[in-house]
């Protein structure tokens, strides 16, 4: 028997990368430049797919990888039918509605959202009562204020770095963020050999950080 | 061009498909019917109050919406479990337990892209049998079903709703806590007391534990030590009973288990179950015990049932590779355009059915032409009259 395991192309694939190996997986062949889209670990236990952060969930709903690891946002925004068993504890931010310094959202009749999490923004509003219209970008989100397409942003922040140089700053929080691991409903079940060590060993190594 | 195009979310089956399809539907009805389930049919048609309080397979602003002439608001059925319940609580009122099974598709207004908005469910309800013997004899038939069409390497994962609910319902959580809570279970996500009022340290620990017991029957039994409320204690005592029949049956390799199974939460009262399989990322078949679904027909009915969802069970045998392998014989029947030839091929395509053979008629063709065709369909065939 054998797992897919479906990672976030990018810095999140490298730290999570770190920790398989730390619990022993052989990921050696994943640092061997390549322009391969799946690869295998030497025991043929574990095959690995590198996907756009946005695609993990489906890959993982649909159980054409059996595991996946992307962020909080990721999750909230593509809302699959998955268990989410983990907190990683990987690329730790936080998702904030952020825009020019004294902008009273409140204020507002209708308020300009630009972000490229709209069901996350649809929601969060929502609950706020605030009217909104949403401007879906998928990239330089923090120039929709700036250039006057939209009042406000909901974005992921890291540093906090690219809000400074534009002059913005964070106007509320929505929720803490950090990589997630996902497991297939069925395959957790199926496959459960391979998945519950794995899962068991990566919580023993989160407890002992 | 507009009339080429298929709405979203729903799909043709071409000849092929079709066959496989009704091939699988008619086994699984076979099995349900020879343990006693009679057929039933609804209207595709339904009236939105039936479905308005949310109870039903698909939550309100997802139903497929019409409205009559006289300004009535309609709805496609969501599921069969709802439309069937009302006949059951109303024009089939008995006491004696109503075994009734059935065959059609359900419809849901999602507007994901990748989801099916019309969905073919084959399945049974049983009502009037609210002991563990009830859900025993659905599962047991659900297992036997799926031997029936080839299914193999599958487990029936089982839960009882009644643990988390008897656990949760002994708290001092408010209502919309614990809808976010059961959420987070139903995702084997971890909860902490301190984002709940009235959660205690103890309690969420405890509802943890449970999310996270999956397996084997031994889940029964850890779960036996942390349970302290008495209407978690009940469910558990009651899916120990349905281990304990369905293992006398012979049913116990078939069966795994997750405590922490609480789909559909306000709907399902009792016993729970999904059909999975390594050949799919999703179940083939889910049901369970819906104690208090006839409750708003007016009448207090205990029932248990399952569908089992057509296309993911065609996926599963495709992807085991046993389904689309038995190409059917049928002979190929010509003949010249004279009445006598054209009289003499109807006969004996009918003498062909009649003995239980397949035969179809070709037309316009001549013998060798004919030959051509069968030979390259497989199949044998017969020519009737002068070569043309």
């Amino acid at each position: 028997m054998s797992i897919t395991v479906a990672l976030s192309k990018g810095r999140l694939a490298d730290q999570t990368v770190e920790l398989l190996e730390k619990i022993g997986i052989n990921c050696d062949i994943l640092k061997i430049p390549s322009r391969k889209l799946i690869l295998s670990d030497p025991t043929g236990e574990f095959n690995f797919i590198f996907v756009k952060p946005t695609d993990v969930p489906i890959y993982v709903e649909r159980g054409a990888a059996d595991i996946g690891v992307c962020g909080k946002d990721t999750i909230m925004e593509e809302d699959k039918n998955v268990y989410e068993l983990l907190d990683l504890h990987l690329a730790n931010c936080r998702l904030c509605v952020a825009g020019y310094a004294g902008t009273d959202i409140d204020s507002f009749d209708t308020l300009r959202v630009s972000t490229k999490y709209v069901n996350i923004s649809k929601k969060y509003f929502a609950k706020q009562q605030q009217n909104i219209e949403i401007i879906k970008l998928s990239g330089s989100i923090e120039l929709g204020p700036v250039v006057g397409l939209s009042d406000v942003i909901l974005d992921i922040v890291e540093s906090g770095k690219t809000l400074k140089e534009n002059d913005l700053v964070v106007l509320r929080e929505v929720c803490p963020v950090s990589a997630r691991l996902i497991v297939n409903k069925v395959s957790l079940k199926t496959k459960d050999d391979i998945i519950r060590p794995l899962v068991k060993n990566l919580k023993n190594i989160l407890e002992e950080n | 061009m507009e009339i080429f195009k298929l709405p979203q979310g729903v799909k043709d089956f071409l000849p092929k498909t079709a066959t496989e399809k009704v091939a699988l539907e008619n086994g699984l009805l076979k099995t349900f019917s020879d343990w006693g389930y009679e057929r039933i049919d609804t209207s595709c048609l339904v009236n939105y109050g039936v479905y308005a309080d949310g109870t039903g397979a698909v939550q309100s602003p997802k139903l497929f919406k019409l409205s009559d002439t006289d300004g009535e608001l309609l709805v496609l059925r969501s599921d069969m479990t709802l439309p069937i319940t009302r006949i059951a609580a109303t024009k089939l009122n008995s006491s004696r337990p109503l075994r009734l099974c059935y065959q059609g598709s359900s419809y849901n207004l999602s507007p994901d892209r990748d989801r099916d908005r019309e969905y073919s469910q084959t399945g049974v309800e049983l009502f009037g049998v609210g002991s563990a013997e009830g859900d025993a004899e659905v599962i047991a038939l659900a297992i036997d079903a799926l031997i029936s069409v080839g299914l193999k390497d599958f487990k029936i994962d089982l839960g009882q709703v009644g643990i988390v609910k008897g656990v949760l319902e002994n708290t001092a959580l408010s209502a919309s806590d614990i809808t976010e809570i059961v959420g987070n279970i139903d995702k084997k996500m971890l909860i902490f007391a301190g984002d709940y009022a009235g959660l205690t340290e103890k309690e969420a620990d405890l509802i943890n534990n449970i999310t996270l017991l999956y397996g084997d029957e031994s889940v029964i039994s850890e779960a036996e030590k942390l349970v302290k409320a008495p209407d978690a204690i009940a469910a558990l005592n009651n899916l120990r009973k349905v281990y304990t029949l369905l293992t006398a049956y012979g049913y116990a390799d078939f069966l795994s288990f997750d405590l922490g199974l609480v789909n559909s939460y306000s709907y399902y009262t009792g016993t729970v179950f999904k059909g999975i399989t390594r050949h799919l990322g999703a179940p083939v078949l889910g049901g369970g015990r819906y104690d208090t679904l006839a409750d708003k027909f007016g009448k207090s009915l205990p029932a248990t049932g399952f569908a089992v969802g057509i296309s993911d069970l065609m996926r599963a045998l495709r992807a085991q590779g046993t389904v689309g392998k038995a190409e059917e014989n049928i002979t190929l029947i010509g003949s010249s355009d004279d009445i006598d030839s054209r009289k003499e091929a109807r006969r004996c395509a009918a003498k062909l059915i009649k003995n239980g053979a397949r035969a179809k008629l070709v037309y316009d063709v001549n013998k060798a032409e004919l030959k051509e065709l069968a030979e390259k369909e497989g199949q044998a065939f017969k020519y009737f009259g002068g070569e043309k």
